[in-house]
């Protein structure tokens, strides 16, 4: 008898070990994706953040679905839409537009991991516990941000030799703005420039800026680093132009939309370490454990039409360091 | 009828036996094939392991040596022209054009002869002409006096960000030195795409045992471990050595089959792994697979042993059964075996044996029967007769003796079956006597009559007249006895006794399974015929066969007696 039972427990075993395997559908996990910014503007970034998903192996509409959420510049909106989002009860979230959206997402869960994708100080806001151990549920990518308008200062400075009167513009919006101007402040003394530092937070507030410095005798002007000025970057090129300044912006989609010149990271970079991020959560990583990761191409970029409209001759030091000259 | 108590319980069953022999036979021929199945698997995989390892480390060790050299190439177009004597604005740009060649150099510090800094630009910080700060004690300078290119230590850069500082110097070191931070990410991603398997990795470690690069970054993260950097100080060493992938602890202590080779310039050592679990999870597949074979090995010569000794013993049970059926006298019992194979034989043959037993029982009980009616000798004679010489056919000198009842009939119409059997014993006992003290032979038994008959089939000794007197004398005195007996037990019965000599045809008549010895003749007839005429207590004997003999005994008195079926009065002796 001894062997029927035998038999019994052999096919009981593998009974069992068919059930097991059949267990197989599963959902498709969703991603909430929460911008400070509009659609049309950040389209080429949310198209990084796919390129980013697809190398940890997710497809947008095949295995993962997105939620997006535009705050359109409206940081009103963001504590709103990141509440929508947590409701929903996603898989994980991006944060997109600077360090805005991350902390309303902070705000609203403590459970779902965060992903941000161009955080200017995420230590000093609390986003996260260290660059190497978030130890939340938050990490991303780091931009160099506050430092490098030293460089868009000293830029500036090279193409434009001759110049005193610096026009500023900064977002109060933004939590770096206040260091932003130190900055920009401290740096500006050594450079020999007189400062003109307006602040906007709305498509109205950048016009009466820009009306502000029709009124000053200015040589150039600087546009501080802000996911809402990349939102308006059309409106803030053409303000630009009318004025008939030289300028120098944060990003290369300033330069395309007809910008004279610019240095900063690639942003799309970063978005493409994020989308990989909210892969590899995805499939099972801890946010705490994944170090924030920091931009690590800078690039200038110059737009040779821009220059020729101003009558300027771009300097060969200039011209040797750009990495893009748009014609 | 079978027995099935402890005792009889086989020691060492069939079932057990043959479970035995086929899981040897089975599990034998799949366990020798498991194990070469599994040398063969682990040699192909070690060697195909050791070339992909091998190729994977030297692709990622010249990626990395390509990379630093193209950036210490780049940062040596700086050291063609003393910077002191240079143009500091030019020498910027050459600097500039250095950052935008390179995007791994953070930033170029250009420093004089004396070790003083003429230049520092930077991708963050504000570019800096003729800082004049003293740099000649710093480590980057006073490495470069003895080499032309120095890659310091890896450090991080915010905390998550590898950075090396590299200096470089010209043909002439009064030109000066160029110091460059050099982000490192592109190293990591000279490792971080390889994956041998699942789980094996590539990583860098620098001449110390410190990780420059890992695909996890957390791994170089960690910092200086320096447990763990003394042991892949001693990997490095062990693996460079032998040039071979060998299985030894790797980064987290796990067995791992491990190859290294040393980058060109910094001294540090590409390693790749595959984790020993993973990269010989064929050869543990192989030996499981054979292992479930043996198993389901075990179970298959499990039913093949139970099946055949099923097929076996039903036999054997069979034959056993059949054995004590017989042992208990039962010849008739048959086995029924199937199978067309040596059971089946053994079953006929047994059925054989069987209906032979009891043909030889039939056979000793007739010639036990025989025994009483024969003299031990003929008896004899008949059980040992193997040829049937002495019973064949053949015609004989020979005396019949009929002795039948008086009276019998009429005792049958009156008394019960016991009382005729045992008067039929009492006198078959008498007659059966007399044969026997005389060697003669009765040939019939019917009823109250019985037929002997005397030289046939052994002849006896002298003259056969005399003998038959000798014999019906004394046959007379023991029935005279007999019937006084039964006449004082009121038993009304006597007999009578006819005798003739003559020729006759004597011989075994009857089939193979009955057969009896008689005698046919006329003298049979005679002598039956003066059995019946003869009176209660007479034996009539025929006068021409006994004139001889009888001619000295006053006894015998002449008569003539006219017998039925013959057509003249036959003269014979009568002894009253």
């Amino acid at each position: 008898m001894c062997w029927r039972n035998f038999l019994l427990v052999l096919g009981l075993t593998g009974t069992l070990w068919m059930q097991s395997h059949d267990a197989s559908a599963k959902d498709v996990p969703i991603i909430g994706f929460l911008s400070g910014a509009s659609p049309e503007p950040f389209a080429h970034l949310v198209e990084a953040f796919r390129e980013g998903l697809a190398r940890s192996g997710f497809v947008e509409g095949e295995n993962v679905a997105v939620e997006f959420r535009w705050a359109r510049g409206n940081y009103d909106l963001l504590a709103g839409l990141a509440a929508e989002l947590v409701e929903a009860n996603v898989d994980a979230l991006a944060s997109s537009g600077g360090d805005r959206p991350t902390l309303a997402l902070q705000a609203a869960t403590k459970d779902i991991p965060i992903v941000f994708f161009g955080s200017d100080d995420p230590v000093r806001f609390g986003l996260v516990e260290s660059l190497a151990r978030p130890g939340q549920n938050i990490t991303g990518a780091t931009l160099f941000t506050s430092e490098v308008e030293i460089k868009k200062l000293e830029l500036l400075h090279d193409v434009l030799p001759d110049a005193t009167a610096i026009g500023v513009l900064v977002n109060p919006g933004n939590p770096t703005s206040a260091t932003d101007s130190q900055v920009i402040a401290d740096a500006a003394s050594d450079l020999g420039f007189e400062l003109f530092l307006q602040g906007a937070a709305s498509e109205a507030e950048i016009a009466a800026a820009f009306d502000a410095f029709a009124t000053q005798a200015l040589d150039g002007i600087l546009i501080g680093h802000d996911p809402y000025f990349n939102n308006q970057r059309e409106q803030i090129v053409m303000l630009v132009d009318r004025l008939g300044l030289p300028a120098v912006y944060e990003h290369r989609a300033f330069i395309e939309a007809g910008g004279l010149m610019s240095y900063g990271n690639v942003i799309e970079d970063n978005y493409r370490i994020g989308g990989e991020y909210i892969g590899r959560i995805l499939k099972g990583e801890k946010p705490a454990d994944l170090p924030v990761r920091q931009a690590s191409t800078f690039e200038i970029v110059i737009n040779q039409a821009a220059a020729d409209r101003l009558g300027l001759t771009i300097p060969q030091s200039v011209l040797v360091r750009a990495d893009d000259i748009l014609e | 009828m079978t027995s099935s108590n402890d005792e009889d319980r086989p020691r060492r069953p069939l079932r057990r036996k043959y479970f035995v022999a086929f899981f040897f036979a089975v599990s034998l021929p799949l366990i020798a094939d498991g194990a070469i199945q599994a040398v063969y698997v682990h040699n192909d995989q070690r060697r195909l392991l050791d070339a992909r390892l091998a190729a994977e480390t030297h692709s990622a060790a010249l990626q990395i040596a390509n990379f630093l050299e193209g950036v210490t190439e780049q940062l040596g177009w700086l050291t063609h022209v003393p910077v002191a004597a240079s143009d500091p604005e030019e020498a910027k740009v050459t600097a500039y054009r250095v950052l935008r060649q390179v995007p791994a150099v953070f930033g170029i510090r250009l420093l004089d002869g004396v070790g003083i800094e003429r230049l520092s630009v930077s991708r963050t910080a504000r570019d800096e002409v003729g800082s004049g700060t003293d740099q000649s004690s710093t480590e980057p300078f006073r490495a470069t006096r003895d080499r032309s290119v120095w890659y310091g230590p890896v450090s991080l850069r915010r905390e998550t960000e590898p950075y090396m500082q590299i200096a470089v110097t010209g043909n002439r070191r009064s030109a000066g030195v160029v110091v460059a931070d050099v982000n490192l990410s592109a190293v990591s991603d000279a490792v971080t795409p390889i994956r041998i398997g699942k789980t094996g990795v590539a990583f860098v470690a620098d001449a110390d045992g410190h990780l420059v690069a890992h695909p996890d970054i957390e791994q170089v993260l960690k910092g200086a471990d320096p447990e763990r950097a003394a042991r892949l100080a001693g990997l490095r060493e062990a693996l460079l050595r032998d040039g071979q992938a060998q299985v030894v602890p790797g980064l987290e202590g796990n067995s791992a089959l491990m190859r290294a080779e040393l980058v060109r310039g910094p001294g540090w050592t590409v390693f790749t792994e595959s984790p020993t679990a993973e990269a010989f999870a064929p050869v543990r597949r192989t030996v499981i697979r054979s292992l479930w074979l043996v198993v389901a090995g075990v179970v298959f010569a499990f039913l093949l042993a139970h099946l055949l000794a099923g097929r076996l013993s039903t036999p054997i049970r069979a034959l056993e059964r059949a054995a004590s059926e017989i042992a208990a006298g039962n010849f008739l019992h048959r086995v029924h075996l199937r199978g067309g194979d040596e059971l089946e034989s053994l079953g006929t043959r047994f059925n054989a044996m069987a209906a032979d037993l009891s043909d030889s029982r039939d056979r000793s009980e007739r010639i036990g029967r025989l025994r009483r009616f024969l003299s031990p000798s003929v008896a004899e004679i008949v059980e040992h007769d193997r040829d049937d010489l002495l019973l064949a056919p053949r015609s004989a000198w020979i005396a019949v003796i009929f002795c039948d009842l008086r009276g019998f009939t009429a005792f049958c119409s009156t008394a019960d079956a016991a009382g005729i059997m045992s008067l039929l014993d009492d006198y078959y006992g008498a007659v059966g006597q007399c044969v026997a003290r005389h060697g003669a032979t009765l040939t019939q038994l019917s009823g109250d009559g019985v037929m002997v008959i005397l030289n046939a089939p052994m002849p006896c000794e002298g003259d056969v007249a005399e003998a038959a007197l000798a014999f019906i004398r004394d046959l007379r005195n023991t029935m005279l006895q007999r019937s006084g007996q039964w006449r004082t037990d009121a038993l009304d019965v006597g007999f009578g006794i006819g005798a003739a000599c003559g020729e006759a045809t004597v011989g075994r008549v009857g089939n193979t399974d009955r057969h009896e010895y008689t005698a046919i003749g006329q003298v049979v007839n005679l002598s039956s015929r003066l059995c019946a005429e003869a009176n209660d207590g007479e034996a009539l004997l025929e006068m021409a066969s006994f004139r001889r003999s009888t001619d000295a005994a006053e006894e015998w008195r002449s008569t003539s007696r006219h017998l039925k079926g013959f057509p003249e009065t036959v003269a014979a002796y009568s002894l009253v």
